[in-house]
This record gives structure tokens, C-alpha cells and sequence, in this order.
């Protein structure tokens, strides 16, 4: 029988960078990347950047000019939706009911934005930022002086905020916790980005309980459960991401918040992978469970599988890490940020370039460095290989974090 | 103009190129296997590292300090790596050769 080779499903940051990986490694059987948007593979990560103001092209986007997958033998389906999974018969159903059998099936299938029950959440101009579709509708909802109010103040919503404000919009952010960034920054970081976006211009509100959206046909408030009302022309709506794993459940997949994969990203059937957004992965150096939505771990997670279908070695585990560009200022995170560790600062918030590090015992567990390149290339390090830690020494500026011998 | 990048084992792939692109996104429009440029090019993730032929070295101009953080992390850090998205395609770089490290093959 010939080999039905490797059918992926989703086809973006991880989807992508599995297909062309294979494709690279030499794997001589189909590679078939199956994705339900209309475009070739691209990068998110702009789409609250550069690309909302028109800076970046569609063609910037792309992770691979689209002539590359043919060239490389992978078999992109671009606009098809898989819907059905036979783990049994080890095939996958697309709509208008075609099968495709596969050896290996790996679900990159994503998360998507998180609905926020909200009344009249369905009015016109009311939009959530995922896709090239979301990011051009609003940049077209909105007018040049037009008044956006953002729901949430996680990263993608003060990226949006700190893009359109410098545009001179009107940018009102709305957050329910009471500092932004609450769920992956420190209280210092959070303080500073709101300090940052407060100086350019953007009303932050934070502590605040929303209740309804009101408008005729078009959004025109957002209101609080205090009587409290923001006049908006655009609304959105960025209040986190949900794992899509509806597929791994219906297949009879162990799910929980992602689907559950091993060290190798291997899901509870033996011929099912999981990569990226959707997956759930005991963190090999971490020791805990994570659902990461970070381009650094789609890419690794894509390669963790290219070796393990390519009969390699296992690939390390990387610490996680993820940026975030606001204004003029990047915020690279390494390690997963936690309330019990002690958090040490190491340079001076007001000079716009500090790190703050973050360390359990004598070892360091995470760090957030703000215009700090190096603070953050070496104590990643200092993360990985879980040194000893000297904490006098972390928040001494002129001693580099790591030193080479 | 045009750049060539080498891959490990030396065979040279030649691409047309714009000037004021970088050379990272010159390699990926081609499809050039060796150069993964993950964060898109924001010198963020190290993953298009390149060794800059001897001869191109001077032409290439500095590493800014965010540059310098990330290769002095890579295993394979040489008097001649850069980050091929940190080279700004400008006339005088007309025939740039720059080589590809076997890590960045799967
Ligand atoms: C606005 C924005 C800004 C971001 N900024 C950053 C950043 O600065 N740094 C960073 O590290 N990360 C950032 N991220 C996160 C990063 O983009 C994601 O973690 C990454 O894209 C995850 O890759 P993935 O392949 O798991 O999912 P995706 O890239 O979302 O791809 C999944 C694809 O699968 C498709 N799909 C789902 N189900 C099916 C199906 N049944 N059939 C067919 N196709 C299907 C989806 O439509 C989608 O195209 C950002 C994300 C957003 C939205």
C-alpha cells in the first residue's frame, strides 16, 4: 500500500514550519497542509503591529512565498475546513465530505479569540483580532480621528492600542483586572506599560466591570455595571484565546484545556500530533503543564515532531519565551512569570530599559527584559541551565547576567 | 542585485534581490532552505544566522547591541555571524556572499 504520509491540519505558524520542516528533513512520503483561511501561511504577530496601519503588505506576512510549497512537494489546501476526524480508519473528512487517509495526522489548528458574554456583543464595528480579515476590517471600520475602545489590556490589545494611538486615534482601554498584562507580566512591568501608554495618550481604565454594549445597528459605548459609558465607533474585543480542540474531542482525543501531548507532542492516539496554540504540553524543563500561544513555541513544537517522524534525536526543550512590540519599546519574556517567585529589579524603570528577574531559591525562573537584549539572551540561559544565582550579583547592571568561561 | 547564499555542504543559491530589503527576506521570497527567520525578521529568535563570506565583512556594517545579544547565544558563533535579517540590502551590497550554518537544517 503507498504511504498516505502526514496530513496537517491548520496551516499556520506551526503548520507551516512542520510541512516546510519535513519538506527540508527530507521526508519522502505526501506532506498534505489543509487550512480553513484563504491565504497561504503567515505570521500573526503584525497583524496588532505594523500591518493594522498599513506599514506591512499581505506579501510580508506570508512565513513562505506561496510557490514554495509546491515547489517542495507539499500539498497546500488553502479555504478547506477539516471537520471530522476517523481515528480508526486513520483518515480525516473535509467539507463536501472528501477522505484523506493519513499515516501521521498533526492538529495545528490554533485557538481563537475568546467570546466575552457581553450584552449586544453582536452589533456592527464590534471586532476580535486574529486574522488578516479582523485586522483590515477594523483598520477599515475605523475613521482617521475615530474613537476605538479595546476590551481587554492583554498583549494583543495593547499592541492594537499603542498601533492606533500613535495613528492619532482615540484609544480608551477597558480591563477588567486591576493592572494590565495581569495574567503573564509583574506588577512593575504592568505599571510601566500602563505609565507608557498613558504618555502617549491612551485612557487606560482598569478595575472595571462592563455590562452591555449599546448602539442601534453600530456599536456607539461601551458601558460599566456602575453607570459608566465610553463613546466608541470601533470596538474590540480582546479578552484571551481559547485552545481549538472541538476535532481531538470529537475523535475521543484526551483534551483538557488543549489537546494533551507528550514530549515529543505526541496526542493519546499513537498517530495523532499536536503543535502550537492548541496543544497542552507537560514543560520538560518547566516540569508544569502549559498551553503556550507563542510563535517560539509553534515553531518548536513543529520541530519537536519533524524529528520524531524523522526517527532523530528528541529535541531539548527550549525555556519559552515570547516578545511584545509597543511603541518604541520591546518587552522580551523568558519563563513563565509566577506570584510566588521573588522578583528582583535590576536597572531603572525611568531610564525606559530595565529587567526584572525572577527567582525561586537560588535559581533564576523568569525574567522580563525591557529594551535589555542582553539581560534577556543570558539569563534565558541562566534559566536553562538552572545555575546557581548570586542575587546581589542579578541586580548589579555592570555584571552580565551569564558568563561565558 | 543579487546575493548567494551557501548552504552548509557549499552549494550556492543565487537570488535576485531589492535594494533596501534584508538579506533575511531576500532568502525567504526564494524559498531559501537554511534561513527560518521565525519572528519575521524582528531580530527577536537568532534563526536566520549567517556567516558573512571574509570578503563582505567590512561592507555589512555593525552589530547593534540587540544583534550582538542574540548570536552571543548561538553555539556556533563566529568573528563573521550575523543575523541575516539585520543586513540592509544596499547597492554596495551587490554580490554578497553569505554562508549558512547546518543547525539551521532540520
Ligand atoms: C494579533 C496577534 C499578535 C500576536 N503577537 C505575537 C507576538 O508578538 N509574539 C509571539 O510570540 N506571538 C504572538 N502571537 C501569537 C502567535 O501568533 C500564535 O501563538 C501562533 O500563531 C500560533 O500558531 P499555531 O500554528 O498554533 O496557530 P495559528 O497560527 O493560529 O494557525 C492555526 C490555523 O488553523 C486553522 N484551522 C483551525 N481549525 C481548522 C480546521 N478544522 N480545518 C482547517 N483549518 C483549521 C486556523 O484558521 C488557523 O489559520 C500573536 C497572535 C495574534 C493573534
Amino acid at each position: 500500500m503507498c504511504d498516505a504520509g502526514v496530513v496537517i491540519v491548520g496551516a499556520g505558524q506551526a503548520g507551516a514550519t512542520l510541512a516546510t520542516g519535513l519538506a527540508q528533513a527530507g521526508y519522502d512520503g505526501p506532506i498534505t497542509l489543509i487550512g480553513e483561511e484563504p491565504y497561504a501561511p503567515y505570521q500573526r504577530p503584525p497583524l496588532s503591529k505594523g500591518f493594522v496601519n498599513g506599514d506591512v503588505g499581505v506579501d510580508e506576512l506570508l512565513i513562505k512565498p506561496e510557490a514554495y510549497y509546491a515547489q517542495k512537494h507539499i500539498q497546500l489546501i488553502k479555504g478547506r475546513r477539516v471537520h471530522a476526524i476517523q481515528a480508526h480508519a486513520r483518515s480525516v473528512q473535509l467539507d463536501e465530505g472528501e477522505q484523506l487517509n493519513y499515516r501521521s495526522l498533526v492538529l495545528c489548528t490554533g485557538s481563537r479569540p475568546r467570546v466575552l458574554p457581553i450584552k449586544s456583543a453582536e452589533l456592527n464595528r464590534v471586532f476580535s483580532l486574529r486574522n488578516i480579515d479582523d485586522a483590515r476590517a477594523i483598520a477599515g471600520a475605523l475613521p482617521e480621528q475615530g474613537r476605538l475602545v479595546i476590551i481587554g489590556a492583554g498583549y494583543v490589545g495593547l499592541e492594537l492600542a499603542a498601533s492606533c494611538v500613535t495613528q492619532g486615534r482615540h484609544v480608551t482601554v477597558l480591563e477588567r483586572a486591576g493592572r494590565v498584562m495581569e495574567r503573564s507580566a509583574s506588577p512593575q512591568v504592568s505599571e510601566h506599560y500602563r505609565a507608557m501608554h498613558e504618555a502617549a495618550g491612551v485612557n487606560i481604565v482598569c478595575d472595571v466591570n462592563l455590562v452591555e454594549l449599546q448602539g442601534g445597528q453600530q456599536v456607539t459605548a461601551v458601558c460599566a455595571g456602575d453607570g459608566r459609558c465610553w463613546p466608541a465607533d470601533v470596538v474590540v474585543i480582546g479578552v484571551g484565546a481559547v485552545a481549538n480542540m472541538e476535532l481531538a474531542q470529537a475523535a475521543g482525543l484526551q483534551c483538557d484545556d488543549g489537546i494533551l501531548v507528550d514530549a515529543q507532542c505526541r496526542s493519546s492516539d499513537p498517530h495523532i500530533y499536536a503543535a502550537g496554540d492548541c496543544a497542552r504540553q507537560t514543560h520538560a524543563l518547566l516540569q508544569t503543564s502549559l498551553r503556550l500561544e507563542s510563535v517560539q513555541n509553534a515553531t518548536a513544537q513543529a520541530r519537536m515532531i519533524v524529528a520524531h517522524i524523522m526517527n532523530k534525536a528528541p529535541l531539548r526543550s527550549e525555556v519559552p519565551w515570547f516578545w511584545s512590540d509597543q511603541f518604541d519599546t520591546r518587552l522580551q519574556i523568558a519563563g513563565i512569570v509566577q506570584p510566588n517567585h521573588t522578583s528582583i529589579l535590576r536597572g531603572d524603570p525611568a531610564s525606559g530599559s530595565f529587567t526584572m528577574l525572577h527567582v525561586q531559591g537560588d535559581r533564576l525562573q523568569a525574567l522580563e527584559a525591557i529594551n535589555r537584549p542582553a539581560d534577556f539572551t543570558l539569563g534565558r540561559k541562566l534559566i536553562s541551565e538552572q545555575l546557581e544565582v548570586n542575587i546581589q550579583w542579578l541586580k548589579d547592571e555592570d555584571i552580565p547576567l551569564y558568563l561565558r568561561d | 542585485m543579487k546575493i548567494t547564499f551557501l548552504a552548509f555542504d557549499g552549494t550556492p543559491y543565487t537570488v535576485d534581490a531589492d535594494e533596501g530589503m534584508s538579506a533575511m527576506e531576500a532568502a525567504i521570497n526564494e524559498g531559501i532552505d537554511g534561513i527560518e527567520g521565525d519572528c519575521g525578521g524582528n531580530c527577536n529568535c537568532a534563526t536566520c544566522h549567517v556567516f558573512v563570506d571574509p570578503g563582505w565583512q567590512l561592507q555589512v556594517g555593525e552589530v547593534s547591541p540587540m544583534e550582538a545579544a542574540l548570536l552571543a547565544d548561538r553555539s556556533d558563533l563566529a568573528d563573521n555571524s550575523r543575523l541575516a535579517c539585520q543586513i540592509r540590502l544596499v547597492p554596495e551590497l551587490d554580490g554578497l556572499v553569505l554562508q549558512m550554518p547546518e543547525s539551521q537544517f532540520i
